[in-house]
């Protein structure tokens, strides 16, 4: 039923087996790169305003998407926020139980007029709260590798 | 503005078929379609030739990664003999269907076409569990699947938001579980044909049986709190909050309205249609509404000049069952907020004042992604010819229904008004 049944090649007809061996490369994009750059060699969290009509992107991006304008600065922000929903994964990918639950939250980052984060919440399921204040934790310098897991976490303060 | 778009020229429903929705080891997706294919040709009330079809739109949303085979537009028209006519595959998610349907009626209305087939097929159920979260999750935006978001997980993340935002709980989830899984046996083409209590009943038949300890559930509600009947999946989307992987096709014939008569004497007609699209939820401006359910709700009801109090009844996309309070909300059935009390009332039972998902939903019916927004419309057009047998809603002279369909999280929305005049 769904997520959670093993499903394990559900075939009567005769078949051939098909592996497509792909290794897909996911770019950044160039704004994202300076983001996530900005982390590994910083841990700093940057955002960016649109010079000619003032909106606040995070993370930075490299045009205005509401007036086309480029945007070439960039300014930083704590990374702190609140928690603003979150769900708790009790199944993994294949749909076998986790040992341990992971929150997944979406954080409203802080001096981004309301950009959200989708990470992991550093906290057990029943003391999350929606509203809390939340901060980001980073991986040591030496592990960063200029992603999304560069952080952590959030943990609630 | 939204109000002001019309069609060039009417267009009508006069023939449909479904291939029974399900996990079917025995079949491939050719013969689904030819499933559906069969019986839209005997729905003809008046018969055709199938050579008037002179065009078609087949909405896919990830063969390609499911069974390895992509290019369905020119795949189904070779299977049912219409090659060499114009085939065309849409895609837009779950919605991809929907998109076949609105090409299709955009091009009767534009005058190129009078007589086109449109429908949808997909095949899940050969890939493993893992295998089809991740082609699923592929239809996320690109800043949630990246942090283990995918959809079990941003519609639990809606649910908290609608439960903090409005005060309700799982019991709301529940109620919509319970009402689904009760018009499911009622659909010889769903995927489930067990109502709550009843697969209650055998999974206490299966404990005596094997000599294990009894549940002692005192009712529906009792069972779905149980984790071991309802284990979570990502909180508060517990498995019975979640559609199934399903296999199926479905298809409709599209013509011209001033024709429709040639072919049967109870057309249903296409009174309004909208789609629109939304960011990921990280940019979205709210989690209990999607902006592109509103812009497709605007030009639907703009196209037809009917309200939200002239929708009889209508399907709705629950992939999760929080998806379903927040679409009946963002469409007007209900204000916001209202919804989850509405569903408690009852109001979208079979016999409520406002049936939702007559069908049983994706939640029972199934969701073979790249065919449900067709299965939707096709609900439609059985209860407004009154060709619903034993879910048809009963005592109301039923004139307009409506199907909302979405794709992704959000990333499109449509609409769809029908009406029998
Ligand atoms: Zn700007």
């Amino acid at each position: 039923m769904g997520l959670s049944e093993r499903i394990e090649r559900n075939v009567d007809l005769s078949y051939f087996e098909g592996k497509i061996p792909v290794n897909y490369v996911y770019t950044y994009g160039l704004g994202l790169e300076k983001f996530f750059n900005a982390i590994k060699e910083k841990g700093e969290f940057l955002a960016s305003r649109c010079p000619e009509c003032g909106a606040v992107y995070f993370p930075c991006r490299i045009f205005c998407e509401r007036c086309f304008s480029e945007i070439t600065r960039t300014f930083k922000v704590p990374g702190t926020g609140t928690v603003y929903s979150y769900t708790v994964c009790h199944l993994d990918m294949d749909g076998s139980p986790k040992k341990e639950p992971d929150v997944v939250g979406l954080i409203e980052v802080d001096g981004t007029e309301g950009a959200k984060f989708v990470h992991f919440i550093d906290a057990k399921p029943d003391k999350v709260t929606i509203g809390r204040k939340v901060k980001p934790v980073l991986k040591a310098k030496k592990d960063r590798e200029g992603g999304i897991f560069d952080i952590k976490g959030f943990r609630q303060v | 503005m939204p109000e002001k778009r019309k069609l060039g020229r009417g267009v009508a429903i006069v023939g449909a078929g479904m291939s029974k929705f399900g996990m079917f080891a025995d079949k491939d997706s050719k013969d689904l379609f030819a499933e559906a294919f069969k019986e839209l040709l005997s729905s003809v009330d008046k018969g055709f030739d199938p050579e008037r079809i002179e065009a078609m739109w087949i909405g896919n949303f990830s063969n390609d990664f499911f069974v390895h085979q992509s290019h369905w537009g020119p795949i189904i028209s070779d299977l049912l003999g219409m090659a060499p006519i114009a085939s065309t595959r849409t895609e837009g998610a779950c919605a991809a269907s929907t998109l076949a349907f609105r090409d299709g009626v955009m091009s009767i209305a534009s005058g190129l076409y009078d007589v086109v087939l449109v429908g949808g097929v997909e095949e899940m159920s050969k890939c493993t569990t893992v295998e089809v979260t991740e082609g699923l999750a592929l239809a996320t935006s690109p800043y949630e699947g990246a942090a283990a978001f995918t959809f079990p997980g941003v519609f639990g993340a809606l649910a908290t938001a609608y439960f903090d935002k409005y005060g309700a709980s799982r019991e709301a989830l529940m109620n919509v579980t319970i009402k689904s899984h009760n018009n499911a046996p009622l659909n010889p083409k769903a995927q489930f044909n067990q109502t709550i209590a009843e697969i209650m009943q055998a999974k206490i038949k299966r404990a005596e049986e094997k000599g294990r300890p009894v549940p002692s559930w005192s009712d529906e509600k009792d069972a779905l709190r149980d984790s071991r009947f309802n284990p979570p999946v990502a909180w508060p989307m517990c498995l019975y909050d979640c559609c199934p992987i399903s296999d199926g096709a479905s298809c409709m014939l599209l013509v011209a309205e001033d024709m429709a008569g040639e072919f049967t004497d109870k057309p249903v007609y296409l009174a309004g249609m909208g789609q629109g699209s939304g960011r990921g939820l990280h940019a979205a401006p709210s989690l209990t509404s999607f902006e592109a359910n509103k812009q497709a709700a605007a030009e639907a009801y703009g196209m037809s000049g009917l309200e939200p109090k002239d929708i009889q009844f209508s399907e709705v996309h629950d992939c999760f069952s929080i998806a379903e309070l927040i679409h009946t909300e963002d469409l007007g059935f209900f204000g916001p907020g209202e919804a989850f009390e509405a569903v408690a009332d009852g109001a979208t039972k079979l016999d409520g004042p406002m049936p939702i998902n007559t069908s049983g939903g994706l939640k029972c019916k199934g969701h073979p992604v790249g065919a449900t927004g067709v299965s939707q419309l096709i609900e439609v057009w059985k209860q407004l010819r009154g060709d619903a047998g034993k879910r048809q809603i009963p005592g109301r002279d039923l004139h307009v229904g409506g199907a909302q369909n979405l794709g992704g999280t959000g990333g499109t929305c449509t609409f769809t008004i029908l009406e029998r005049r």
